[in-house]
């Protein structure tokens, strides 16, 4: 186990890490259980701080905004969380058709009957079919018909966040550093924020899961590159230091082998140069039995065009 | 065997967790009662880290408008409404410093000031919530080196390299007291 890297689990429960630095303990602690524990439970202890602070009624403009905002805000539609499981909770009563607490093998393991003591983060990582929502955007435009709106959307997506929700109070709270003012962000930068959002919130999701399984390979020229999967939420995902940087042009390719076919699975990049990549595996992750990386053309090819750099059995 | 004309007990009142539940299916009365009842809590938490009241109050809409969005993924199974509300505020209460920060480094010395003052407030809080007591019980079986960067880092909102400046003690420094007070922290409030 790495120490230096292990001993930033409070850092991290708080908050209080920088952009690559996050990103390198979260690439650890993938790959230690302990490390990922102790994240559990000082981030259910972290979310309790918040109860130290005297409350303070807010102006009513604040209330008087706040109201007005919901009305052109599209909400996660409920009934595409619930088929999948994930929120049972908010189906209760509803129809009984659906057993509350699916998810429950994404449980904390935060002790039994500690109960009220850790929150969670539902809202933690964005849903793919919320991007642009993401950041509170409240006069979308939409006219607002848009809200509760059915099913569709990509389970896998919706589990990593049910992932999020229960796993880690501070799924959310990890989420921070990518920070910009909202009022003056472009839609653009929005749209990245939201996505980076999202890709460490289920990130989050699957490094705290009970079951997660991690292969690290180190590859010939000093890469580090770990696959992830957690076979509970569906979901895997890719990190990697020290790749080579790529010409203008080039990007590096995820693939899931199913059967004798590769399947695209996303793109991967890093924030800046040299900083670490972390993609999450897109599309049917049961059923793979490897994950490998090819070096593609600008946007990704539908079939991998050359050798890969790594594959990894799943 | 309950007598058909017989009422049932006058129905208690919804908890925060019924009404997220109710947020979730658009429910715009529930989502009225449930920002009455947790708002305080919330503005609080984000007036200590942000500081600035105008942001504060921004930042108090923001997460309001997420937990309109998001309600469908609480799960009440994993924890408290009000607990999933306030670590969504923590987040974006620091998203919105450090966004801050990146145009006009904030004032560290400033900050110790702000901390010592909030740390004041600590000592304010309200007898009757017994979260508040336990946290802060907890918080006072830790040394005092170790409260004070937990503090700086979860209520000024400081990244750990920031506590170590405020504090002039080196960074590593920093990590250790943060995670051995957490751990405290964690086993005294009994949280996992």
């Amino acid at each position: 186990m790495d120490e230096q890297l292990h001993i930033l689990t409070g850092s991290y429960a708080l908050n209080a890490l920088e952009g690559d630095e996050r990103a390198s303990f979260e690439q650890h602690a993938l790959a230690s259980e302990q490390t990922r524990e102790e994240v559990r439970g000082l981030s259910a202890a972290a979310a309790m701080l918040a109860y130290g602070v005297e409350p303070v009624r807010p102006p009513q403009r604040v209330k008087d905004n706040v109201m007005a905002a919901i009305r052109n805000t599209r909400q996660v539609p409920a009934e595409a969380v619930v088929t999948d499981g994930a929120a049972g909770a908010a189906q209760r009563g509803h129809d009984g058709g659906v057993r509350p607490g699916a998810g429950a093998d994404l449980r904390l393991g935060t002790g039994e009957g500690s109960g009220p003591e850790h929150g969670s983060a539902a809202g933690a990582g964005a849903g793919t079919d919320e991007l642009g929502a993401r950041r509170g955007r409240r006069s979308a435009g939409s006219g607002g018909s848009g809200r509760a709106r059915p099913g569709g959307s990509r389970p896998g997506a919706v589990r990593a966040l049910a992932a999020a929700a229960g796993v880690l109070l501070l799924a959310g709270a990890g989420l921070t550093g990518w920070a910009l003012g909202q009022s003056t962000e472009n839609n653009r930068l929005e749209q990245e924020l939201a996505q980076a959002e999202q890709t460490q919130g289920a990130m989050l999701g699957i490094l705290t899961s009970e079951d997660a399984k991690v292969a690290t390979a180190r590859m010939a020229d000093g890469a580090v590159v770990s696959v992830a999967y957690a076979p509970s939420l569906n979901q895997g995902a890719v990190t990697a230091h020290g790749l080579p940087e790529l010409p203008a042009g080039k990007t590096y390719e995820l693939w899931l082998q199913h059967d004798d076919v590769m399947v695209p699975a996303g793109l991967m990049s890093g924030a800046s140069a040299g900083s670490p990549m972390m993609a999450l595996l897109e599309g049917q992750l049961s059923g793979a039995t490897a994950v490998g990386i090819t070096v593609e053309p600008a946007g990704g090819s539908p079939a991998p065009t050359t050798e890969p750099i790594m594959v990894q059995e799943l | 065997m309950r007598l058909p004309w017989l009422r049932p007990a006058e129905p208690s009142p919804p908890t925060h967790e019924d009404l997220v539940r109710r947020v979730a299916l658009g429910d715009e009365a529930a989502f009225e009662e449930l920002y009455d009842a947790v708002s305080p809590q919330v503005f609080g938490l984000i007036r200590r880290v942000v500081r600035d009241p105008a942001q504060s109050e921004e930042v108090t809409q923001e997460v309001f408008v997420e937990v309109w969005q998001q309600a469908a993924r609480f799960d009440a199974d994993r924890g408290r409404a009000v607990s999933w509300i306030l670590v969504i505020a923590h987040r974006r209460a620091v998203d919105r410093i450090r966004a801050a920060q990146a145009s006009a480094d904030r004032d560290l010395r400033q900050g110790i000031k702000e901390f010592q003052e909030s740390y004041d407030d600590v000592q304010d809080i309200v007898e009757a919530k017994i979260e508040g007591e336990r946290v802060l019980k907890a918080l006072e079986s830790l040394t005092q080196a170790q409260q004070e960067a937990i503090r700086l880092a979860y209520y000024g909102g400081y990244t750990q390299q920031e506590v170590a400046n405020l504090l002039k003690v080196p960074v590593g420094t920093v990590k250790t007291r943060i995670r051995d007070g957490m751990i405290r922290l964690r086993d005294k409030l009994g949280v996992a």
